[in-house]
């Protein structure tokens, strides 16, 4: 007896149709799964035969084998269980085979039967409607999320008994009440706001310039001046996320097995710790792994205490910076991650955190020409503009200069300009403008083409340096409400260029 | 060609052979010169350990043959045109000169002559001022000299440098002797323009006793001393050698919180002459038998609006950084517009923790009213 279901195995963000094909034949008994499948998959054997035994069903004394087609593609993870279970019971008779063919199935089996929700349901829900399919079967606690794809039918089973009963045309098991059920914003607890930050005006104008345009920006000053309080805030000024961006960071977060709180709408924001790997940055240490910057996808990636990062963690930033996506290549594994950050950066100014604060930086020219190099070169290309941060500037006392909802309406203000004339592009942020989109949208007029030529003359800008002033003044103009870039909003983008102090020390 | 005699260049070959001890129990100028003062055979008992009858024996058989300084032109005290300042018992026996050595040195040693020093880490204000003095010395046609080594000497040459001026500079290591990327850029440019000397020989590294030694030829070379910025009492051993090579001793004032500033206004206390500009140094140097330099300009100050000149005005006061510098500002964007201009115009820089520098510290007199809040605005 031959029998077939439908479910998906993740690759990358996306899901890839895999048909389970089973035979039941006389002969010793055995149960053999082919198909490049991998560790978990080869597993699945045990799962399910005890599943299915413990579920008052019959497991057939006979010669069982498992296709999961198509053969080349590799399979990954536990979520075939449920497929495989059930194409072994309709082909033994135990369920009805004509409603398969438009039923997807997805979810891991316990032993006693129960079903466990798997990895990237919400790419799952998506291939399943792309591919034609009514009806995705899977457990309660990822509903919500699969819930989110329009015309697909989601049916809860929490156990296989529940998914023979679906598959006869039974009701679904109740779903669960989820934090934010389908389209619903999730509640999430409350941001740190700006109006805790005492001080540090320059800082926070940056933080505001950069939250606007999508500009990298690096937070530079010694220890205790609020470089990581301010930077935590950065969420807090962005717009929430909204419809494909919401959808896209969903579902990073279903694939990376996060817990399911419906659709996302805060932009997340990502700390790794400073001795994070290449691999942990960009991920690829396993097929389904992702990196920090895959996981910071339409949000914030922050990188505390840059310097101590390790180069090679750094340079395999640059990619993802620059082209907004993530390639990974490993052996027969190859797959393309969304990686689209602001980039954050927090460090001291030298090895021992003082330099700039008169008198107290005790480092040597050897120790400080070791620490600008450890951040010079193309890393430092890519950082839009810097916030120097000083001890004097900050305090516990003073007004804020401005609250996280204040500093929010003047982002979206900023960013409305930026989406109308940016409409036809491939981006809506001033920060992910190339050279001729410059030339398109932030035209300079003659002060500002000569301050520009000048800085280049003086080498205060590198070529690549004058398109990052340009880029940051055209977000300086819109968060003033102005049409054209000034020369006023250039001579500001030049002031807060990185240069000026990575490289402002002396030899 | 004249050069070095083999006994005083044999000095200098002993010297690179014990600069590890050398190194180790001459870190102090005070002390050094005591030891600097010691014969050849009074230098190896005293430091030659369990090499002491190797090098004895080597001097013997060297005594009267070429010793290979590893310098194209040598120049020893036994000569004509060997700087007379130097002549003092603790005093080089030979230096080791570049091409033409002889000649430029014998030049630029005969017209007035300003030696600039300071610690081995700066202030960017001290820097600023030494590169500002060394400018505006070598545009009134003064010799500077300096050691190529620590912060401010190093300004000083450079300044001195950019406009082509005179120079000598003593090398803290032996001529062949590596460097850094931007030092051996610098060091390239003033041996074509100027003298560099050294009395260490070949590629001996300098330590720190070579940094230590070199100060003392400036020191005792120049007609005038200036201290720049000193911290801790040994940064004073240079102006310590100046006096007592009967130079005069001038000091550049600072901010009384400095550390940096408590060794120039220790040294006025003393009795140097305080010193705010280039024309407070040429007016020294006119004081001077025979050493009157040429007046050209030292530098005018800065024609520009009188809001740029104000916000140059406040930097100078340390009033230096883009948060202060824009608070109360009704739109800060415009104040760092300004600030972009004048870095543009070359009349600010960037310093440590990004802080903005007065490229010409000694051209604009401080404000009245200081650095407090809306003082710009």
């Amino acid at each position: 007896m031959l029998a077939h279901t439908h479910t998906f195995t993740v690759d990358g963000l996306h899901a890839r149709h895999v048909t389970v094909e089973v035979d039941v034949r006389n002969g010793l008994p055995a149960f053999s799964i082919i198909g490049l499948g991998d560790t978990a998959v080869r597993e699945a054997r045990e799962r399910v035969r005890a599943a299915i035994l413990n579920s008052g069903l019959q497991f057939p004394p006979r010669r069982v084998t498992a296709n999961l087609a198509p053969a080349d593609l590799p399979k990954a993870g536990p979520g075939l269980d449920l497929a495989l279970a059930c194409a072994l019971l309709a082909a033994t008779g135990q369920l009805p085979r004509g409603r398969l063919a438009s039923h997807a199935l997805l979810g891991e089996l316990a032993l006693d039967g129960r079903v466990r929700p798997a990895h990237g349901t919400l790419a799952v829900a998506h291939a399943a409607h792309r591919a034609g399919l009514t009806t995705l079967v899977l457990a309660g606690a990822r509903a919500a999320e699969a819930s989110l794809i329009e015309g697909l039918r989601v049916a809860v089973a929490d156990s296989l008994r529940s998914a023979v009963r679906v598959l006869c045309g039974g009701p679904p098991d109740p779903a669960p009440r989820p934090a934010g059920a389908g389209r619903t914003a999730v509640e999430t607890p409350a941001e740190p706001d700006l109006e805790d930050v005492r001080g540090q005006h320059q800082a926070v104008r940056a933080l505001v310039i950069a939250a606007a345009g999508g500009h990298n920006l690096l937070l530079s000053g010694p220890p205790g001046t609020g470089k990581t309080m301010l930077a935590r805030r950065m969420p807090s000024l962005l717009p929430p996320l909204a419809g494909e961006e919401a959808l896209e960071v969903t579902r990073v977060a279903s694939v990376a097995g996060e817990p399911p709180q419906g659709i996302l709408t805060r932009r997340p924001f990502r700390a790794p710790h400073h001795t994070v790997t290449a691999a942990g940055l960009i991920g690829g240490a396993h097929e389904s792994h992702l990196g920090e910057v895959v996981l910071a996808h339409n949000g914030v990636l922050f990188l505390d205490e840059l310097s101590e990062f390790r180069r090679s963690a750094l340079e395999a930033l640059r990619q993802p910076l620059e082209e907004g996506r993530v390639a990974i290549a490993r052996g027969n594994h190859r797959a393309v991650y969304p990686a689209r950050v602001i980039l954050l950066g927090a460090t001291n100014p030298c090895p021992c955190g003082y330099a700039g604060e008169r008198e107290r930086c005790v480092c040597s020219h050897g120790e400080l020409a070791r620490y600008a190099r450890r951040l010079s070169g193309p890393l430092l290309d890519r950082l839009d503009l810097v916030a120097c941060m000083y001890a004097e500037a900050g305090g516990a006392s003073g007004p804020p200069l401005t609250s996280s909802a204040r500093a929010r309406e003047r982002v979206a203000e900023a960013r409305e300009r930026q989406r109308v004339r940016l409409r036809g592009e491939t981006m809506t942020v001033n920060g992910l403008m190339d050279a001729s989109m410059l030339r398109r949208h932030a035209p300079l007029g003659p002060d500002g083409e000569e301050l520009l030529r000048r800085a280049g003359e003086r080498e205060m800008l590198s070529p690549r340096g004058q398109h990052r002033a340009v880029r940051v003044a055209r977000t300086i103009a819109d968060l003033a409400g102005h049409d054209q870039v000034g020369a006023r909003d250039l001579g500001a983008a030049i002031a807060l260029r990185p240069e000026a102090v990575l490289l402002g020390g002396r030899r | 060609m004249a050069a070095a005699c083999p006994e005083c260049l044999q000095r200098s070959w002993l010297l690179g052979e014990l600069i590890g001890p050398l190194d180790r129990r001459g870190r102090e100028l005070s002390r050094l010169l005591d030891v600097l003062a010691l014969s050849d055979e009074e230098l190896v008992a005293a430091l030659g350990g369990r090499r002491r009858d190797e090098l004895a024996r080597t001097l013997a058989q060297r005594g009267a043959g070429a010793f290979d300084a590893g310098a194209p032109e040598t120049i020893c005290r036994h000569d004509a045109g060997f700087p007379r300042r130097l002549l003092a018992p603790w005093g080089p026996r030979a230096l080791l000169l570049g091409d033409e050595g002889r000649t430029r040195l014998a030049e630029l040693a005969a017209g007035p002559v300003a030696a600039i020093h300071g610690p081995s880490r700066a202030s960017d204000y001290g820097v600023a001022v030494a590169r500002q003095l060394g400018r505006g010395l070598a545009a009134s046609g003064v010799t500077v000299t300096a050691t190529l080594a620590a912060d401010i000497p190093v300004a000083a040459l450079e300044g001195a440098g950019e406009l082509g001026g005179a120079t000598i500079a003593a090398l803290p290591a032996g001529p062949a002797a590596p460097c850094s990327g931007p030092l051996r850029a610098l060091r390239g440019r003033l041996a074509k323009q100027g003298c560099l000397l050294a009395e260490l020989p070949g590629s001996c590294p300098g330590r720190v006793v070579g940094r230590r030694a070199a100060e003392r030829i400036p020191a005792a070379m120049a007609a005038v001393s200036i201290v720049v910025e000193a911290g801790e009492e040994r940064d004073l051993a240079p102006a310590r050698v100046c006096a007592a090579a009967g130079g005069m001793l001038a000091a550049v004032p600072g901010q009384i919180t400095s550390p940096l500033a408590a060794g120039p206004h220790a040294l006025v206390r003393e009795g140097a002459t305080l010193v705010r500009s280039v024309e407070d140094i040429l007016e020294l140097l006119a004081g001077l038998p025979g050493a009157v330099p040429r007046r050209r300009s030292a530098g005018r100050s800065p024609e520009v609006e009188p809001r740029l000149r104000r916000l140059l005005e406040l930097v100078g006061s340390g009033c230096d950084s883009p948060e202060r510098l824009c608070r109360d500002a009704s739109r800060p964007e415009d104040v760092l517009h300004d600030l972009s201009r004048l870095e543009l115009m070359g009349l600010l820089s960037r310093g440590s923790g990004g802080r903005y520098v007065l490229a010409s510290p000694l051209l604009v007199a401080p404000p009245l009213r200081g650095c407090e809040a809306g003082a710009f605005h």
